[in-house]
């Protein structure tokens, strides 16, 4: 029985100079304690994906049509009652531990804040789980930490903060937005191993979004390859890294640094540099039909489109 | 933290002696003449030099100098030609009115600005705020004494629901209240409106949503509290220049605070008055800003223990 079931999921995008296809109808589903991984460069519209999935885009800014049902709610057609499952079954676990957190606030405080209250838990109560959870997470010192402000805390640590923060409710799905982009790769590490533990032990879904090959094939159980808003490929990990069948899945591939020797040749398979640009020319940009799947226009990140 | 509050405490009083200093010589370089404006045209040569040499005014700048710092020093800032009666004495008199009028103005700003700001960062965008906004737009390019006669004229002459002038009655208040307050409730909620909407789409407020805390907590708790110190900094700025006398609304509603009394220092070049002016309001701005300043690190821990780093 899956977790999450999403099928020809579309966010559009509305932005000063027309309708951007971000998410181009993709299809895929998890299961309790499964981990699937959504990979693609910059701009291939995996964090609009995740972000899409939690509706935590602005309603403005973002139409999200298709169907995606997570536990027993339709994301798409019941966004107050799935608003209500944000921080309940389902939880977030941001890009950047930096500034995710409130810099006026303790980490106590807004740990607290995750914790569900059930009838008559006093402080104390909410202070012992608090502490539970950080120890989880392998905090060290978590009475100590709770009382200090996210600015005194390094980014690894904070990572571990949010984790324990998406914990705290025992959700059946966890999704994780580029949770080691902003780290240390020593820090990366402990984060990902982190993250299988508790995955062993608590058996909660994970939906991975990651621009990083190595975090893929470390942590997934299925990956999907995205590109300008669809899903280019999708299988197990071992079946996409060892026998990839798409040209994109090849040169993402290709464009992973390897150790060894160089021989001073630029490497003439690889990516082009950069994201692509969300308006594929002008002239297209201006004569681009919004409902159109077959535009020729490349899909922004969520980054990238917010003001 | 001690040693933060004295050395700020320092510079205050650097602040208002340098201000206090400035206005002493800027006024004796104006052109009029106390003498004059005391004695009235009818006046002899002879009489004016008799006036002048009463006053000290016929001593060199320099010593003039000497002279004031030295009754500053014993607490004596001489006698207003015009009042007859110690400058102080006189300012002091005339303070509570307008700190009353200040502190009213202030109060109204607070309850109606931070709402509105905070609700039109949440509508932002939206025809309804364009509306709004367009007002705090018009609210403050408004003169402010061109909406205290506006004012005058629709409330007190057309429908005469408040008196026009004067101190006598809590309804003598309103118009006055309302003229100062209105500035200031613009200026106030285009700021909040601006900070909170910031606020709001910051990257610690999506990830707050997405572990389900409520829309009301994230509005107050989180963007409200992230925005208080630029917010408080506005609002003790505006208030410290409203001590300063609200000098326009004063004079138009004929209000006995220290904005019209200043204008009639100027014209009769009373400056003892003056100074006793610019001595008490400069106290009360610069210590408004200190205690401003000691709050940032109740609001923000990144600013405590005199450490400012910014994330």
């Amino acid at each position: 029985m899956s977790v999450l079931e999403v099928r020809d999921l579309a966010v559009e995008l509305m932005t000063t100079a027309g309708v951007i296809r971000a998410v181009d109808g993709i299809s895929f589903s998890i299961d309790a304690g499964q981990t699937v991984t959504i990979i693609g460069e910059s701009g291939s519209g995996k964090s609009t994906t995740a972000m899409g999935l939690l509706r935590l885009l602005p309603d403005d800014l973002a139409v999200i049509s298709g169907h995606a049902v997570l536990d027993g709610v339709d994301v798409v057609t019941e966004p107050k009652k799935f608003a209500k499952l944000r921080g309940r079954s389902v939880a977030l676990i941001p890009q950047d531990a930096m500034t995710a957190l409130s810099p006026v606030h303790t980490i106590g405080r807004q740990l607290g804040e995750a914790i569900p209250r059930k009838g008559g838990a006093s402080t104390a109560d909410l202070n012992r789980r608090s502490v539970e959870l950080l120890e989880q997470v392998r905090i060290p010192e978590p009475a100590v930490q709770l009382k200090k402000y996210p600015h005194q805390l390094s980014g690894g640590m904070l990572q571990r903060v949010l984790i324990a923060m998406a914990l705290a409710v025992d959700p059946v799905l966890l999704v994780a937005d580029e949770p080691t982009s902003a780290l240390d790769v020593t820090v990366q590490a402990g984060i990902l191993d982190l993250l299988m533990e508790l995955q062993e032990r608590t058996h909660v879904a994970i939906l991975m979004i990651t621009h990083d090959l190595g975090v893929a094939r470390l942590v997934s159980d299925r990956i999907h390859v995205m590109k300008d808003g669809k899903f280019v490929e999708s299988g197990e990990v071992e079946q996409i890294v060892e026998h990839p069948q798409t040209e994109y899945t090849k040169k993402l591939l290709a464009a992973v640094p390897k150790l060894g020797h160089w021989d001073g040749e630029p490497h003439h398979d690889a990516l082009e540099a950069g994201p692509p640009s969300p308006y594929a020319t002008d002239q297209q940009a201006t004569v681009r039909q919004a409902t159109s799947s077959q535009a020729t226009t490349s899909p922004v990140t969520l980054n990238g489109a917010h003001p | 933290m001690l040693t933060y509050v004295s050395k700020r405490l320092g510079q205050s009083l650097l602040t208002i002696f340098l201000t206090v200093s400035t206005v002493f010589v800027l006024i004796r370089m104006a052109p009029g003449d106390p003498a004059y404006a005391l004695a009235g045209p009818l006046a002899s040569t002879g009489d004016l030099e008799k006036i002048r040499i009463s006053m000290g005014l016929n001593e060199p700048l320099l010593t003039q100098y000497g002279i004031f710092l030295k009754d500053l020093g014993a607490g004596n800032i001489g006698k207003s030609y015009s009042f007859q009666a110690p400058a102080l004495e006189v300012v002091m008199s005339r303070l509570p009115n307008t700190i009353f009028l200040a502190v009213l103005a202030i109060l109204l700003a607070i309850v109606v600005a931070i709402p509105l700001g905070v609700w039109m960062a949440k509508r932002a965008d939206t025809k309804r705020e364009l509306g709004v906004n367009v007002l705090t737009i018009a609210g403050q390019s408004m003169p402010d004494f061109w909406i205290g006669i506006m004012l005058l004229t629709l409330f007190a002459v057309v429908f005469p629901i408040f008196p026009s002038s004067g101190f006598t009655s809590w309804s003598g208040v309103v118009l006055p209240v309302t003229t100062v307050a209105i500035l200031q409730i613009a200026l106030v909620s285009r700021m909040v409106r601006r900070e909170v909407g910031t606020n709001m789409a910051a990257p610690y407020l999506t990830v707050a949503r997405a572990r389900g805390t409520g829309e009301q907590k994230l509005t107050w708790a989180y963007a409200m509290r992230n925005s208080s110190i630029p917010i408080l900094t506005t609002l003790g700025t505006r208030f410290a220049g409203m001590l300063n006398g609200v000098v326009v609304v004063e004079v138009v509603f004929n209000w006995p605070g220290l904005g019209s009394l200043v204008v009639r220092a100027l014209e009769t070049r009373d400056y003892p008055l003056i100074q006793a002016t610019v001595l008490v309001t400069s106290v009360l701005a610069v210590g408004v800003q200190l205690l401003i300043d000691l709050c940032y690190p109740l609001l923000d821990p990144r600013v405590r223990l005199g450490k400012v780093s910014v994330a």
